[in-house]
């Protein structure tokens, strides 16, 4: 049987030095290491001095503290403050800028880049992380039957901001859906503000495509800054909309 | 009578293998010149974050920024002699710092900590597929795309499809593929850029990668995402549909793995699927070790995580 073995072996090595293959590189083992980076981690000085001209010049536009916040914002799906609270200042923009009453405001949840907004200083850098994009804030004319898409692509998207209206996730659909406080009738005009990259058919918003938009050029970003001005300066806070307007089904 | 030959035959298979195992280093090759090792740096979704998350409360506070990254990575490459450094795309976006100087400081700071190669994410054409080519001025670093066609466009000249890293006696072949933009980007910000099958051109990649130039290795990178609910494609359909891919460097969902995901593909090799999070919040690394003629699974391995994990 050993001499079995040799055989086959001696016969391996021989095949290989005739052939002149040299063997190939196999991947033997591997090892997965994952840097947590922290405030506590140390720093090259050399990006701090990089990034000092840069961040000074940026500092002295966005460090200016535009409002205050009462609580912590969190970004989450399928409803949450952060959305209920900007969801509410597109709403108002567009009724006051646009000069009509609008039915229902929504924009995607990844339109909001920040996972969570702490409680104290809001500055205005802190909006442009927020809102970085520079979006515009359109309405639409939508009868009830191409809202009830609309919404049901945000409810397959996870919940959408939303202001004036909620729904039920159901079946991958929006279900039991409120607009104003009434049920969604198929047959009547509503008046929805979202942003135009929405309308536009980001995010899979595909029914929107051909709806005619009505454009002033808001920037999104500008109406919250506004808001957050007006409201700081009448001595208001950003505060708590913990409302669920958007819920799966039990 | 046909047990014991198939005893002998598995015996003469396995004791053979474990002869050539311990054999083959004395009798053929140089004494360590069986054994490579490469060590996998990578980033995915940075999205302009320069700076640490600031001390603001919030549950990212402290989190992140390229000075610290900078100093992890001057570490590693201290102790480790073949390093390839690499990012996922969504290098751009999401702080000031992007709105003000349009991605400048990013790709400055991306050369000066040494990446040797990077994929584009969709975020990257948020102030137009000429700013991003014109930002490349400043990469010295290639920027890695199979799967976007971008003749007539800025980006025509400003991307290759591969990049093979000799890494001593290595060679390592990179690639990359992006997310389809209609519905995604506003279409005004792509233009002419043609999307094309990521599985197949990924696939087509690295299969010359391996057969023609004799790579060893294969990784690509991904802005397709890590995995979705419906079929859209992403890096689990990647990893299951291509060939010659043997590592997938994902981004794009922002997802942060608590360890890789090893799928076998359809030739049954092991495909491995990481990704970091985003902001910059996490550096990953995988080392890999090779070793000439044995295989091993390489869905076997451990994962360690430096540092306390606070909040993403």
């Amino acid at each position: 049987m050993l001499l079995l073995i040799r055989r086959y072996f001696l016969f391996f090595i021989t095949a290989l030095v005739l052939t002149g293959c040299k063997p190939a590189w196999q991947l033997t083992n591997k090892n997965v290491t994952q840097y947590r980076v922290n405030a506590d981690s140390p720093k090259d000085t050399a990006f701090t001095i990089f990034l000092k001209p840069y961040y000074d010049q940026m500092a002295s536009a966005m460090n200016q503290v535009i409002a205050i916040s009462d609580v912590e914002l969190i970004k989450k799906q399928p409803s949450c403050n952060m959305g209920n609270f900007f969801a509410d200042i597109v709403k108002v923009t567009a009724e006051k800028e646009y000069n009509m009453p609008v039915d229902i405001a929504i924009f995607n949840h990844g339109g909001m880049r920040l996972t969570s907004m702490a409680a104290g200083d809001v500055t205005l850098g802190k909006i442009y992380e927020l809102s970085p994009f520079d979006n515009y804030i359109v309405i639409l004319k939508l009868n009830g039957k191409v809202l009830q898409d609309f919404l049901t692509l945000s409810a397959i998207k996870g919940g959408w901001p939303i202001a004036g209206g909620s729904y039920i996730i159901k079946d991958k659909k929006a279900t039991e859906v409120t607009i104003g406080g009434q049920s969604i009738d198929e047959n009547k005009i509503y008046n929805v503000a979202t942003i135009d990259y929405i309308a536009n058919g980001g995010d899979d918003a595909n029914m929107l495509r051909t709806i005619p938009q009505v454009n002033k050029n808001i920037i999104m970003r500008d109406a919250i800054v506004n808001y957050l001005k007006k409201l700081t300066a009448g001595g208001k806070h950003i505060v708590d909309i913990p409302e669920k307007r958007v819920q799966y089904a039990e | 009578m046909l047990n014991r030959r198939k005893f002998l035959q598995q015996s003469a298979f396995g004791a053979g293998s474990m002869l050539a195992a311990t054999m083959l280093p004395q009798t053929l090759l140089a004494a360590d010149s069986n054994k490579a090792k490469l060590t996998i740096l990578h980033t995915n979704d940075v999205h302009s974050r320069l700076d640490p998350f600031p001390m603001d409360g919030s549950r990212n506070a402290g989190l992140g920024g390229v000075a610290a990254r900078a100093e992890l990575i001057k570490k590693i490459r201290s102790e480790e002699e073949h390093v390839l450094l690499l990012d996922a795309g969504d290098i751009f976006q999401g702080t000031p710092y992007f709105n003000l100087y349009k991605g400048e400081p990013e790709i400055k700071a991306m050369t000066m900590m040494g990446y040797d190669a990077a994929t584009m994410g969709n975020h990257d054409f948020d102030a137009g597929l000429e700013n991003f080519a014109n930002q490349l001025q400043h990469a010295q670093f290639p920027i890695l795309m199979s799967n976007y066609d971008f003749t007539h466009t800025a980006m025509e000249s400003k991307y290759v499809p591969y990049k093979i890293f000799k890494k001593g006696p290595l060679k390592i072949g990179v690639t990359g593929v992006g997310i389809e933009m209609k519905g995604l980007v506003p279409d005004n910000l792509f233009g002419e850029t043609k999307y094309l099958d990521p599985i197949k051109k990924a696939s087509a990649t690295a299969e010359y990668l391996k057969k023609n130039e004799k790579c060893d290795l294969v990784i690509c990178l991904s802005h397709l995402g890590y995995k979705y609910s419906d079929n859209k494609v992403s890096d689990q359909v990647l990893a299951k549909e291509s060939e010659f891919v043997d590592i997938i460097i994902g981004g794009h969902t922002h997802t942060f793995m608590d360890k890789p995901e090893t799928i076998t593909n359809k030739k049954g090799a092991d495909v491995l699927i990481n990704q970091v999070g985003w902001a910059g919040i996490v550096l990953g690394r995988i080392d890999i070790e090779f070793s000439k003629g044995k295989k091993k699974n390489l869905s076997e391995s451990n994962t360690v995580v430096n540092g306390k994990k606070t909040s993403e």
